[in-house]
């Protein structure tokens, strides 16, 4: 089985100066881990690399088996929709639609059967412990954390081998941010995907088998030369 | 879920703002079709009633007069004809026919024709299509009235009725002198045409030659006799069959009858001559036209014109006139459509979390870009839509207080062609004002627009 992420030789610059290196990541399938790393050093531009959001420089990221810089347009955009899910410090649920139908389009890339959605959706919803009342409401509407609920359903709706979460916790209290990971995790682990999440919180290390430092696989400069 | 179900959500997420969109496209497309409508209405009545003649000749001052008086019933003719004359002009050429007509009378403001039964044979109100009875005939003898569709269904006449006809005063229920010696009964109605005969009354030439005869006389008489109540004489009550009164002149103060057989050649007037000229099967050209209306505008005492040269003229003047309103008309639209541009552009500033968000999910570029187009589209579409509901409605009220108080019948609904037009136009020119916000769209950097919200 091919690794959910294989980094090689990755080579990214933002015009401003600010460059980014991997020179070797490998995160296997299922695979759950934490990317540490203090605020700007670069963990969102990583995970906006493997997502192909950003065009890297070079070298390749393949994502369970595809390198994600050789689709172009469309194919790009809906691999990413079937192949990743993504949760954002902040939630973004598309607002004006229902927890439901958020999960719905996120299914939209995906190749799972019309007729499953409504129910994978529903269970999905379920797992993540939103009551079927709540369903119906417009995202906006819901709670923070019923808003992050939906948010971690939403990222595994698709089937995708891989789920990114950039900072999932940031907004949230210890205890609420506790139970947050906890929640990522298992859903995952219930959905068959690898995981890759970034915090600048030393809390969450304990949460996770295995931690990377981000130092240890980034080589990135700004402008001024310097090396962190 | 899928693309179609996001766009109508987003419609809907911005009520306010899609409403007033739509109402502005529907406001516009609705001031389009009245417009167009009114246009193809009025052009069709004009277009269609100069029928199959060549030429005409009357004597009122311009052809255009001529033609609008003659054919349009706008006014009674000013000027008459002399029988000598019209007998001249009618037996001077081979025409393929020719029919005279004497315009003057009313029945309760409806136009009254009295003509000839070539008139119902030969001319054709629409070139074409020739005058088909509804019910009964063609008058074939004096006082007798065939009564247009129009003017059938306004007074609502039906064969057998007797009516009694007023001197002048067309357009006007009152006033005018009434011809109540001589009721004329009701023997054919027609179907309607679709042109201005619709609205009028038919009757033989000598039903108003002998009318008018025994005003003349009336006339002379009572100021021969210098006596004040001889005119006033009381008609009532004598008038029953004519046929039994042979004498010219009662007694007195009494009243006078003449019959056809009595009329001078000073009495049969006519106001307008029909001509057509002979025309090779399957032509409506022929090639002696320019010699005959040369040879008669040589006569100066007549006027003479091509009806469907007249109209046309008469479209050029009245052309530049609507050209303005169309043009007024399209300027509301295109100002709608800026009006979308806007409204998307300004949603667009708070949707790009959005458009981000879909494309994380796998939604692309170019799918966003179609997303925005398909709804300015829709709200072009719904704008049009209502526009055109809206049109049935107001069409409906305007052309009823236009036939009302002009006596105009217009088609206030635009045919099912203009309709379609001005729909895809509405479309096709929401979409042009959606392309700069779907652009921006398609253009969201998606990265800035997945961090904190700060």
């Amino acid at each position: 089985m091919s690794a959910a992420v294989e980094i090689d030789s990755l080579q990214f610059a933002y015009p401003d100066g600010f460059s980014l290196a991997v020179p070797t990541f490998r995160l296997d399938a299922s695979e759950q881990v934490l990317l540490a790393g203090t605020s700007g050093c670069g963990k969102s531009t990583l995970l906006h690399l493997i997502a192909g959001l950003e065009e890297a420089a070079g070298g390749s990221i393949a994502i369970a088996g595809t390198t994600i810089g050789s689709l172009r347009g469309a194919a790009r955009d809906a691999f990413r929709g079937r192949a990743i899910g993504m949760v954002f410090q902040t939630h973004h649920l598309l607002p004006g639609f229902s927890a439901r139908e958020n999960l719905l389009i996120a299914m939209m890339s995906s190749s799972i059967p019309d007729s499953e959605r409504g129910p994978r959706g529903e269970a999905l919803l379920g797992a993540v412990g939103l009551p079927a009342p709540d369903r119906d409401r417009a995202a906006d509407r819901l709670s923070v954390g019923q808003q992050q609920r939906v948010a971690v359903a939403r990222a595994v709706a698709a089937r995708p081998a891989l789920v990114l979460a950039d900072e999932p916790t940031a907004s949230l209290d210890p205890a609420n941010a506790d139970a947050a990971i906890v929640l990522l995790r298992d859903t995952c682990r219930a959905a068959g995907a690898a995981l890759l999440c970034t915090s600048h919180d030393p809390a969450m290390r304990s949460r996770f088998d295995r931690v990377v430092e981000l130092s240890s696989i980034v080589r990135t400069r700004t402008s001024g030369g310097s090396t962190a | 879920m899928n693309d179609f179900s996001i766009v109508l959500r987003s419609l809907r997420t911005r009520l306010l703002s899609t409403t007033i969109s739509v109402a502005s496209v529907a406001v516009a497309v609705a001031l389009l079709l009245v417009l167009l409508s009114l246009r193809e209405s009025a052009t069709q009545a004009f277009r269609r009633g100069s029928g199959n003649a060549h030429l005409m000749v009357g004597a009122d001052a311009s052809p255009l007069v001529v033609v609008l008086n003659g054919l349009f019933y706008a006014n009674p003719p000013a000027r008459a004809i002399p029988w000598a004359k019209s007998s001249d002009i009618r037996s001077s050429f081979p025409w393929a026919w020719s029919v005279a007509t004497q315009l003057g009378d009313s029945y309760r403001g409806s136009p009254l024709v009295a003509t000839e039964q070539a008139f119902f044979t030969s001319f054709e109100p629409v070139a074409g299509r020739p005058f088909q009875f509804r019910s009964g005939k063609a008058f074939d003898q004096p006082f007798q009235v065939v009564v247009g569709s129009e003017a059938a269904a306004l007074h609502g006449l039906r064969l057998g009725d007797d009516i009694v006809t007023t001197h002048g005063s067309w357009g006007s229920r009152e006033g005018g002198h009434q011809h109540e010696s001589h009721p004329c009964e009701v023997v054919g109605i027609l179907g309607p045409t679709g042109s201005a005969h619709d609205r009028a009354l038919f009757t033989a030439l000598e039903t108003s030659w002998v009318i008018h005869a025994e005003e003349r006389l009336e006339r002379e008489q009572a100021s021969e006799a210098a006596s004040p109540d001889a005119d006033g004489g009381d008609h009532a009550g004598e008038n029953d069959d004519h046929d039994d009164h042979v004498d010219h002149e009662e007694n007195g103060h009494g009243h006078v009858h003449v019959e056809v057989d009595d009329l001078r050649d000073e009495d049969r007037l006519v106001t307008d001559i029909l001509l057509r000229l002979p025309t090779r099967a399957g032509s409506d050209a022929s090639a002696a036209m320019q010699a005959q209306y040369d040879r008669l505008r040589r006569d100066p005492t007549i006027t003479v014109a091509q009806p469907a040269q007249e109209v046309g003229k008469l479209f050029a003047i009245v052309g530049s006139i609507d050209e303005i309103l169309l043009a007024m008309a399209v300027a509301v639209l295109v100002s709608s459509g800026l009006g979308i541009l806007l409204s998307l552009y300004n949603s667009m500033e708070m949707r790009r979390r959005h458009v981000a968000i879909l494309r994380v999910l796998g939604t692309s570029a170019g799918r966003i870009f179609g997303m925005v187009l398909a709804e300015a589209a829709l709200i072009g579409l719904m704008g049009a839509v209502a526009g055109v509901i809206l049109t049935a409605i107001a069409g409906t009220v305007a052309s009823e207080i236009v036939e009302a108080r002009v006596g105009l019948v217009l088609d206030a609904m635009p045919t099912i062609r203009t309709i379609i037009a001005v729909t895809a136009g509405a479309v096709a020119l929401s979409m042009l004002a959606g392309i700069i916000p779907a652009l921006r769209a398609y253009r969201t950097p998606i990265v800035h627009h997945l961090g904190a919200i700060d």
